[in-house]
């Protein structure tokens, strides 16, 4: 274990430091290929971590690979202090993955899509408690959709559908989410609140590992930015320090839709739903 | 008691009936969900080259059927598994293998009077033997049994593979049960409606249920029951009508399926006719969205400038309170 916490006496408030991830000189990738590599870092509880990076810079092979979903090639890694090949709590990792729509191939509620969040949880003869409800409930609250439990996921909107996943890996109650492009191809009012709901997520101290190209809807909650270029990180630091993140017109801008987001700032018209996980149910009036 | 009942071989051949409407839907609808729909098929034409190995070689039929199907089944997977795009055409080929060794292993038997392939390809329900039904049955709940233990994995891997792997699903051996799951179905199915009709005992029931049903758990139940409907239908409509089990149990399913397709074309359509669809508007109302929420019928409406939004799909519709409306539109 390579946890290290410090002592309670220090402050007003017990800050336990050990390393969520922890890489040294890692490398990811598929076969024997290596997409990602020499990743050096430490990621602790209640950052908020954008990992940037052009189409093909190995971003997502990064998370995908913490999450065992391709080959770890080289270097350490480390999971909640425990070496990654003998990590078994999965659990602990709340994946949002990239998905432009959920398979519709047949029915399905939200509410059924989010409980398989709650599977890691359950015995194999178990099934959705009263508790498993609760949260269920509760996860969507935090992304504002529990007024369609039981809905058809397909019949809703791409942004809709991306907070369903949101509240599916919130449903395992993970120590931190990895998100991949949440943002990412979804209208504006979707994008409005999909960014309200990661500001209270991160209000709640969710640390977050999120995977995107966009900095608009992620600027008020990110704590540091990791730029990843062609398989290498380039840049990893606070987001005042990082050039892209002042909004300047650099030449490896990766900003797809290539457009100013003026009214960044605006107060949002709405807020999602006040969830009952929300340890400062009234955060944003402050 | 009605004349069918008081011959033993139709008693028998109601119970088959029975078990096999209940595991093949219960089976089916994760191969709907995976997109799968037609790998029932290929593994009947792999137990009929099992089923030919058995007459040839005087063992019992059924077990080298279902040997051969349920190594069809865990190869289909691991060729899946490992994404070659020449995996397909693989399959294509064990599966024409399969049906073609068949037909030349049973032409070469050596048991004088020609075997009757007929009554596995397209089933012989009423000539199931005491012994036979006796491992149908014990087969069949077994795959409920497991099925059912196993249905939130199944449904959470048919939905989101990559998900499941990263949450610490096994993935790989999910899938691989279900194969053979669906082996061991076609098998038991093979005497009642035939190889190359089980397949449908197994997806048109499902593909009927999902016009109708609107959760995942209530799709499954209804395709259980329209799939016992159908089995256990058809065979005493055989009876009556003298026609083979097997094509009318199958018939019955999709004539239940054209209905279902009829009923929801319909309902769609009245719905769209009483359906009002409220201006576009990029605010989305949630409970603390700040409209006042209007609990109607079995929903929320938000107040919003006068008139009443009810969500529907990606939209709002328009709930006007001083029309009578009995909410044609399905929340």
């Amino acid at each position: 274990m390579t946890a290290t916490s410090s002592s309670p006496a220090a402050g007003s408030q017990t800050i336990v430091s050990q390393a969520i991830v922890s890489m040294r000189s890692a490398s990811f990738g598929y076969a024997d290929r290596a997409v990602i590599s020499n990743v050096t870092m430490d990621i602790h509880a209640g950052e908020v971590v954008a990992i940037l990076g052009p189409n093909g810079s190995g971003k997502s092979t990064l998370v995908k690979g913490l999450l065992g979903l391709n080959n770890h090639l080289g270097g350490q890694v480390a999971l909640f202090g425990t070496p990654i090949d003998r990590f078994h709590d999965h659990a602990r990792l709340g994946y949002v993955p990239q998905r432009h729509t959920l398979s519709a191939s047949v029915r399905a509620t939200v509410a059924e899509i989010v409980a398989i969040g709650r599977l890691p949880h359950q015995s194999w003869l178990g099934r959705s408690n009263h508790e498993d409800r609760r949260i269920i409930k509760e996860s969507l609250a935090v992304v504002g959709l529990d007024d369609r439990t039981t809905v058809d996921v397909s019949t809703l909107s791409g942004g809709q559908q991306r907070r369903v996943l949101i509240a599916r890996a919130l449903a395992a109650q993970p120590d931190v989410l990895i998100m991949d492009e949440p943002t990412a191809g979804i209208d504006l009012a979707s994008q409005e609140i999909l960014s309200e709901v990661l500001a209270r997520l991160a209000a709640r101290g969710t640390t977050m590992l999120i995977v995107t190209h966009e900095l608009q809807a992620l600027r008020r909650v990110l704590t540091r930015i990791i730029q990843i270029n062609q398989g290498r990180v380039t840049f990893d630091g606070p987001p005042a320090n990082n050039e892209l993140s002042q909004a300047s017109q650099g030449p490896d801008l990766d900003d797809h839709d290539g457009h100013h987001h003026d009214e960044d700032d605006e107060i949002p018209r709405t807020w999602p739903t006040a969830g009952p996980l929300d340890r400062f149910p009234g955060f944003h009036d402050a | 008691m009605p004349e069918i009942l008081t011959y033993d071989f139709m008693q028998r051949a109601l119970l088959a009936a029975l078990l096999v409407g209940l595991a093949a839907p219960m089976v089916g609808v994760f191969l709907v969900q995976r997109r799968l729909s037609l790998i029932g098929d290929g593994m009947g034409h792999v137990a009929l080259a099992g089923v030919a190995v058995g007459v040839v070689t005087n063992q019992a039929p059924v077990l080298t059927a279902m040997a051969f199907a349920i190594v069809a089944a865990v190869v289909i997977e691991l060729v899946r598994a490992r994404g070659r795009t020449s995996g397909d055409v693989a399959l294509a080929v064990m599966f024409y293998g399969g049906i073609a060794l068949g037909v030349v292993v049973i032409g070469r038997s050596q048991s004088g009077a020609p075997v009757n392939l007929d009554s596995y390809l397209f089933g012989a329900i009423s000539t199931t033997t005491k012994g036979d039904l006796l491992a149908f049955a014990a087969l069949a709940l077994v795959v409920v049994a497991v099925t059912w233990a196993l249905r939130p994995r199944l449904f959470a891997v048919a939905n989101d593979e990559e998900y499941a792997r990263a949450t610490g699903m096994r993935v790989t051996a999910l899938n691989i049960t279900l194969a053979v799951l669906t082996a061991v179905t076609v098998v038991v199915a093979m005497r009642v409606v035939g190889l190359l009709l089980i397949s449908a005992l197994m997806i048109v029931p499902n593909a009927t249920a999902q016009l109708i049903a609107g959760s995942f758990r209530s799709a499954i139940r209804l395709a259980v029951a329209i799939g016992v409907i159908c089995s256990v239908g058809g065979v005493t409509t055989a009876y009556y009508a003298d026609t083979p089990a097997g094509g009318t149990i199958v018939l019955l399913a999709i004539a239940l399926f054209m209905a279902a397709s009829a009923y929801s074309a319909m309902r769609d359509r009245i719905a769209r006719r009483r359906h009002l669809e409220a201006e576009r508007h990029e605010h989305e109302h949630g409970p603390n969205c700040g409209h006042p929420v209007i609990e109607h019928d079995n929903h929320v409406d938000y107040l919003h400038d006068g008139h009443r939004h009810a969500p529907h799909q990606g939209h709002y519709d328009e709930h006007d309170p001083h029309k009578s409306h009995d909410d044609p539109v399905r929340h």
